[in-house]
């Protein structure tokens, strides 16, 4: 198991405000991970730090061994909790554009799930609905064969079937040299998809642990020890 | 979606409880070869390394074994798999037994018990098949 | 990579601005329609008339003036969109550099706003055409007449000689090239607002405004000397390198090594 991604010291301040308080951890390939934590934890800075979005006031954080930048960039898949498309495109133009990117597009794979949700090439991004924009970005992000792929809240706000279709991408598109890292507030849906889990608490690592030895330790889901650890 | 599963256990072991009762019921024959860890693993809605953990536990058990590149098989054994059908029902009487225990009922009284409720059920089920029939032939004597 | 988004970023900013051409030819035209409808018929003296003429003249004059500040909107709105609104968090997770990112920006928007003057010198010239010039022209003026005249009051009564004709060329080249970088750099600077972000960008850019003039005060009071029009021109390019460079290196920086998308 090669180390894909560390953390050193990783801080990131907002004023006074220390959204990621001085993490460090390593995380390797071939893993599926719930980054859980509620609002407001830091989940979603960390994973814009991962990508280059925010800059570490503190630390550093590589990515098989690299900072955050546009050879990074290339292998790490990024979902944001933002719709970042342009509007003004055609759903094959986006095709175009993420085959004209990325190295790793795999534009047949986008193009049958696609198919599966009966997301046409033909429409316009401008016609979506906010639910049917997630889910073509959702799809744009896991047909990419990258090593890395951070997904944002990828099941909140979207209906049941959706969510469903959208653990079984993550299942089918499992990958040994890839890792999945999910930031997520709703554990009870992704429990089972999981190998491990970081609890993240006002910007501190509270636990990264296997789902099935929190499981066999505290003889209970990771939701309910979840409810207890950030219990209001 | 996907496999009902417990809180409280860990999820590769409720997955290879659940691939056992497979074998047990002879879904997955004897000698038969097993459907790839990703699928089961897309069909129980679980992560694929805790399938193939799950997996692995039974290959400890003896339940299944695996050859390099063909998969992994139902084991040829039909001692074990019948001492396992045997073991695993007999637990389930024993948990039966004792929650029956609990409201007072004792072995011998069980097995009474147990004659009288299959025998009601069967002939529910004889009369309710009986009446459908008779609703049946009902609507043919209207035409 | 720099090819595939210049070919992006040209796309997409035609989107933009054929939009504002189409308009533009249409003020124009009805303009031009109106002027000769103007000068062939008895209309000239019908009120209504004028005062429809008046109208239209005005609209004109704001249509070209629009138009020429619209063309450099569009790049300083394209440049927003792209790295400081949602659209950034994909932008800046593209595989590709940020100095890519601004020269296919530069180049892409710099060949529209070529398209942009073409159009205005010919919208400009058609009206001039209808009007007296056409007239002039009828009388035996010719093209090559006017620009002799040109030429020659460039050269002996502003002193051009021919290197500094080649330096003005180049001057306006590479002002067509750099100008949006000011705009580029303010709003580098502006995206680490963790609000504001577009109060931020105005008020960098006044900053640097500020700055730069400061600097270049010593410049402007050696314009005055008597200088010869290709010294004037070198310093002008030099000017225009200098800041380019800084502004270059300023959006650079800020987006590569202090992104703070919220």
């Amino acid at each position: 198991m090669s180390v894909l991604l560390e953390c050193r010291n990783l801080t990131k301040r907002f004023g006074k405000v220390e959204a990621v308080s001085n993490l460090t951890f390593t995380m390797g390939s071939g893993r599926i991970i719930g980054l859980l934590g509620p609002n407001g934890s830091g989940k979603t800075t960390l994973t814009k730090m991962i990508n280059g979005l925010l800059t570490p006031t503190k630390g550093e954080l590589y990515i098989q061994g690299e900072k955050p930048g546009a050879a990074t960039h290339g292998l790490v898949s990024y979902l944001p909790d933002k719709n970042y498309l342009n509007k003004r495109q055609k759903v094959s133009q986006v095709l175009d554009f993420f085959d004209d990117f990325y190295e790793d597009f795999n534009r047949r794979k986008a193009e049958s799930m696609l198919a599966d949700l009966q997301i046409d090439g033909s429409m316009s991004l401008k016609s979506m609905s906010k639910g049917t924009l997630e889910k073509l970005q959702l799809i744009l992000v896991m047909s990419r064969e990258a090593k890395l792929y951070v997904l944002d809240e990828p099941i909140a706000g979207v209906d049941p079937a959706a969510r469903d279709y959208i653990l079984r991408t993550i299942i089918s598109n499992y990958n040994p040299e890839a890792t999945v890292l999910i930031s997520t507030h709703l554990i009870a849906d992704i429990e089972q998809v999981l190998d491990d889990v970081i609890f993240i608490k006002q910007g501190k690592i509270e636990l990264f642990a296997p789902v099935d030895m929190v499981r066999e330790k505290e003889g209970r889901s990771v939701d309910a020890l979840f409810r207890e650890v950030f219990r209001c | 979606m996907a496999w009902e599963f417990e809180s409280g256990l860990p999820i590769y072991l409720q997955a290879a409880d659940m691939v056992q009762k497979r074998v047990i019921k002879g879904d997955y024959p004897r000698g038969s070869r097993l459907p790839a860890v990703r699928d089961l693993a897309m069909e129980a809605g679980v992560n694929p390394n805790t399938m193939q953990r799950a997996l692995l536990l039974l290959e400890e058990r003896g339940i299944v074994f695996s050859q390099r590149t063909a998969g992994r098989f139902v084991t040829e054994d039909a001692q074990l798999l019948e001492a396992l059908k045997y073991q695993t029902a007999r637990k389930q009487v024993l948990s039966f037994v004792k929650r029956m225990d609990e409201l007072g009922y004792g072995p011998e009284e069980l097995e009474v018990l147990f004659r009288r409720v299959i025998q009601e059920e069967s002939t529910a089920a004889q009369i309710s098949s009986e009446n459908i029939m008779a609703g049946q032939e009902q609507a043919h004597g209207s035409l | 990579m720099l090819g595939k988004l210049f070919k992006y970023d040209f796309k997409e900013l035609g989107a933009f601005y054929l939009p504002v051409y189409l308009i533009y030819a249409g003020i124009t035209a009805a303009f031009a329609i109106l002027m000769v409808l103007g000068m062939n018929s008895s209309l000239q003296d019908n009120e209504v008339f004028s005062l429809l003429f008046g109208i239209i003249t005005f609209v004109f004059v704001l249509a070209v003036i629009a138009f020429v500040l619209f063309s450099g909107l569009i790049v300083v709105y394209y440049f927003y969109r792209k790295f400081v609104s949602e659209e950034a968090y994909l932008t800046m997770t593209l595989p590709v550099k940020p100095w890519q990112h601004i020269i296919s920006k530069l180049l892409s928007s710099a060949v529209w706003r070529l398209f942009t003057w073409i159009i205005f010198a010919v919208s400009v010239f058609l009206i001039l055409l209808i009007t007296g010039v056409l007239e002039e022209l009828q009388r035996g003026v010719t093209f090559n007449f006017v620009f002799r005249t040109v030429w020659s009051e460039l050269r002996y009564e502003l002193g051009f000689d021919t290197g500094a004709m080649v330096l003005c060329a180049v001057y306006c080249v590479m002002t067509l090239l750099t100008s949006p970088l000011i705009y580029f750099a303010s709003m580098s600077i502006g995206q680490m607002a963790k609000k504001h972000k577009v109060l931020m960008s105005v008020g960098a850019f006044v900053i640097i405004n500020i700055v730069i003039s400061f600097l270049t005060a010593n410049i402007s009071i050696l314009q005055l000397q008597d200088i010869s029009a290709f010294s004037f021109l070198i310093l002008a390019i030099a000017e225009c390198i200098i800041t380019s460079v800084v502004y270059f290196g300023i959006t650079i920086y800020f987006l590569g090594k202090e992104l703070n998308l919220e």
